[in-house]
C-alpha cells in the first residue's frame, strides 16, 4: 500500500530523517512510534507531498507521491494533531471546501460520513463553537469523503481526554475491521496503539529501528546458559531461533520455549534459564529504543 | 475569501470613508477652494460640483487612504494565513496541486481587486450624485501628473468607467506582490507589511528629484497612469507602455510566488 525507499530529509544542518524504507501492507494498522522530534510527523508529510524528500522514493498503491500526486492521494484520507478548520463556516461548509479538493464528492456521501462520525445534530453549526473532540470527528469525517482506502494520522490522540482517546481507539478498530481501512498512524501514547496495531516500526533521530508486524515482535526469550555462544550458534543453524541478542533469542514461528528447553538439555547444555519475555508495546519500544534498534 | 466576514467589513469601512470625505468635501473651506480653481480656469462651480467630478475626488482619496492597505492585506493572507493556521496542511492532504490550488487563490485575489474598486467606483458615484443631486460633468485635476480635463456628462461617464477599469489594472500590482509574500515563509502581517514598505518607499524616492530621469523604474510611476486616460486626447503610447510594463511586473511577482510556494516545505 505504501512504501518509502531510502528516503532522507534534511531541515538545515539537522538529518531529519535518515535512509528510511518502510512498506505498509494493505489492511494493516501500523504504528509509527517514536520520541518526539524522532521524524514521525517529517516523514509523514513527505507521505502526503507536503515536505519535499531530499532523496529516495515514496509511493502510494504504486503511484509516486510527488509525480502523480492526484493519482496516489486520490483515496487518501489525513487527519493531524490539531486538526484546523475555517472556524467562521459550517462543519457542513468545510466539508464541501475539502471535497472540492478531490474529486466530486455527492451530497449523499457528504451525509455518510456525517452520520459515521456522529456529527448529524451540530454539522450546520459554525467550526468555531465545535469543542476538540467535535473537530476531531469532522477531521474524520473530511478524511473518510474521497472513499478512502488509507488513512493517515498524525498524533490523533493528542490533546483528547482518556474517553475521547478509547473513542478514537474503537473507531480506527472498526475501521479497519468493517471497513478494511489501512491506518497508518504516528503516536507516542503507546498503550493506545497496542491496542490497535497490527505492525509497528519505531524512529529514533530520524532512523528507523524497527519495523514489521507487531507479533513478529513477540517470540523473544531470555536464554542464560552455559557455552551460551556455541548453544545460540547451533540453534540458529538448525533454524530454532531467528535472532540472538544479548541473551535474548527469538524464536522460530511455531516453536515454544519448551521445544528449545528439550533440544538444548539433549545436546548437552546447561540451561539456567529459558523464560519468555512478555512484551507489551511500551517495553518492546523501550527496548527498541535501548537497543538502538537490535531488539 | 468571500465567505470571511472581514472581506465585507472592508467593503462597509471603504462606505465609511467615502461617506466622511464627501462630507468633509462639502466643508465651507474645501468648497470654497475647489470653486476657486474652477473659476481660475473659466469654470463654474454648480456644473462641475456634482456627482461625477466629486466621486472621482473620492475615489482617489479612498484608495489613497485604504485601498493599497485593504488589498495588501487581503492578499498578504491568502496562503500564509492558511499556512499560519494549518488549514494548508488540511487543504494539502487533498489530491490537488499546489499550482491548481495557487491558481485558484490568485484568481479569487484578483476577482476582490476587481470587485473592490468597482464598488468603490459605484458607491462613489451613486452617493455624491444623490448628495448633489445631479451628476454634472466631470472636472479632474491632477496637477503633479500635469492633467487638468473637464468633460460632459455621457463623455465623463464613460471616462470614469474607464479610468475605474484602469485603476483595477493598477492595483493588481499591490495584490500580486502580496501575494507573492504570502507565499513565501513568513507571517500574514509580515506579507502586507513588506508589500505596503515596497510601495511606500517606491512613492517617496519617485519623488526626491534626484531620481527624475530613473522616474521610469519605479513602480508607482507607472500604477498613477490610470489618470492619464483622463487625458485629452489619451496619450495610449504612454499609457500602454506603463501597463505592458504592469503586466510584466505582474507577471513575474506571481510566477516567483508561485515558484517559491511549490518548492517549498509546508511546516509539520
Amino acid at each position: 500500500m505504501i512504501e518509502l525507499e531510502h528516503v532522507n530529509k534534511r531541515f538545515g544542518k539537522q538529518h531529519a530523517v535518515v535512509d528510511l524504507s518502510l512498506v505498509v501492507p494493505e489492511g494493516s494498522v501500523f504504528g509509527l512510534l517514536g520520541h518526539n522530534g524522532a521524524g514521525k510527523s517529517t516523514a509523514l508529510g513527505m507521505l502526503l507531498g507536503q515536505v519535499f524528500p531530499d532523496s529516495g522514493a515514496l509511493r502510494i498503491e504504486g503511484r509516486d507521491v510527488f509525480a502523480d500526486r492526484p493519482g496516489a492521494l486520490r483515496r487518501v484520507g489525513a487527519i493531524f494533531e490539531s486538526p484546523v478548520f475555517y472556524n467562521y463556516l459550517s462543519g457542513w461548509r468545510n466539508l464541501c471546501i475539502f471535497a472540492s479538493y478531490s474529486h466530486p464528492v455527492p451530497r449523499r456521501r457528504i451525509d455518510e460520513v456525517v452520520e459515521l462520525v456522529g456529527l448529524t445534530g451540530r454539522i450546520h453549526d459554525r467550526v468555531g463553537a465545535y469543542s476538540h473532540g467535535m473537530r476531531q470527528r469532522l477531521a474524520l469525517a473530511q478524511a473518510l469523503l474521497p472513499d478512502s482506502k488509507l488513512l493517515i494520522l498524525d498524533e490523533p490522540a493528542d490533546g483528547l481526554d482518556p474517553e475521547g482517546i478509547a473513542e478514537l481507539r474503537d473507531l480506527i478498530a472498526r475501521l479497519n475491521r468493517e471497513m478494511g481501512l489501512t491506518i497508518l498512524f504516528s503516536s507516542h501514547h503507546l498503550s493506545e496503539a497496542d491496542q490497535v496495531c497490527t505492525h509497528v516500526a519505531v524512529m529514533r533521530q530520524g532512523r528507523l529501528l524497527h519495523s514489521g508486524a507487531w507479533h513478529d515482535a513477540h517470540g523473544w526469550v531470555e536464554l542464560q546458559v552455559d557455552r551460551a555462544d556455541e548453544a545460540v550458534a547451533q540453534l540458529q543453524s538448525l533454524g530454532m531461533v531467528t535472532e540472538a541478542v544479548d541473551g535474548r533469542v527469538r524464536l522460530s514461528e511455531g516453536l515454544e520455549p519448551a521445544d528449545l528447553t528439550e533440544h538444548l538439555v539433549r545436546s548437552g547444555f546447561r540451561v539456567s534459564t529459558v523464560k519468555p519475555i512478555k512484551l507489551t508495546l511500551e517495553s518492546f519500544y523501550l527496548k527498541t529504543i535501548d537497543d538502538g534498534g537490535a531488539a | 475569501m468571500f465567505a470571511r466576514k472581514r472581506t465585507y467589513i472592508g467593503y462597509g469601512a471603504f462606505f465609511v470613508v467615502q461617506v466622511t470625505i464627501l462630507g468633509l468635501l462639502q466643508l465651507p473651506a474645501a468648497r470654497e477652494s475647489f470653486e476657486q480653481l474652477l473659476k481660475d480656469n473659466g469654470y463654474g462651480l454648480d456644473e462641475f460640483y456634482g456627482g461625477l467630478t466629486l466621486s472621482v475626488v473620492m475615489i482617489v482619496a479612498t484608495f489613497m487612504l485604504l485601498g493599497a492597505l485593504y488589498l495588501a492585506l487581503v492578499a498578504g493572507d491568502i496562503i500564509s494565513k492558511e499556512v499560519e493556521e494549518g488549514t494548508m496542511r488540511m487543504v494539502l492532504a487533498r489530491p490537488i496541486s499546489r499550482l491548481r490550488l495557487l491558481v485558484i487563490k490568485w484568481a479569487s485575489c484578483t476577482v476582490y481587486t476587481v470587485t473592490l474598486i468597482a464598488f468603490l467606483g459605484v458607491v462613489a458615484l451613486v452617493a455624491a450624485t444623490l448628495y448633489r443631486g445631479y451628476l454634472g460633468k466631470l472636472f479632474v485635476f491632477a496637477p503633479e501628473e500635469g492633467l487638468f480635463a473637464v468633460f460632459d456628462t455621457a463623455e465623463g461617464l464613460w471616462r470614469y468607467a474607464r479610468g475605474m477599469l484602469f485603476l483595477a489594472l493598477s492595483a493588481q500590482v499591490i495584490s500580486n506582490m502580496a501575494f507573492m509574500f504570502s507565499c513565501f515563509r513568513m507571517k500574514p502581517a509580515a506579507a502586507t507589511i513588506i508589500t505596503l514598505s515596497i510601495l511606500f518607499f517606491d512613492v517617496v524616492l519617485r519623488n526626491i528629484p534626484y531620481f527624475e530621469s530613473y522616474k521610469r523604474f519605479f513602480i508607482t510611476n507607472h500604477t498613477v497612469k490610470w489618470t492619464h486616460t483622463f487625458f485629452d486626447p489619451v496619450a495610449w503610447h504612454t499609457v500602454g507602455q506603463s501597463y505592458i510594463y504592469l503586466l510584466a511586473l505582474n507577471a513575474t511577482l506571481v510566477i516567483v510566488g508561485m515558484v517559491r510556494f511549490c518548492t517549498r516545505d509546508l511546516k509539520v
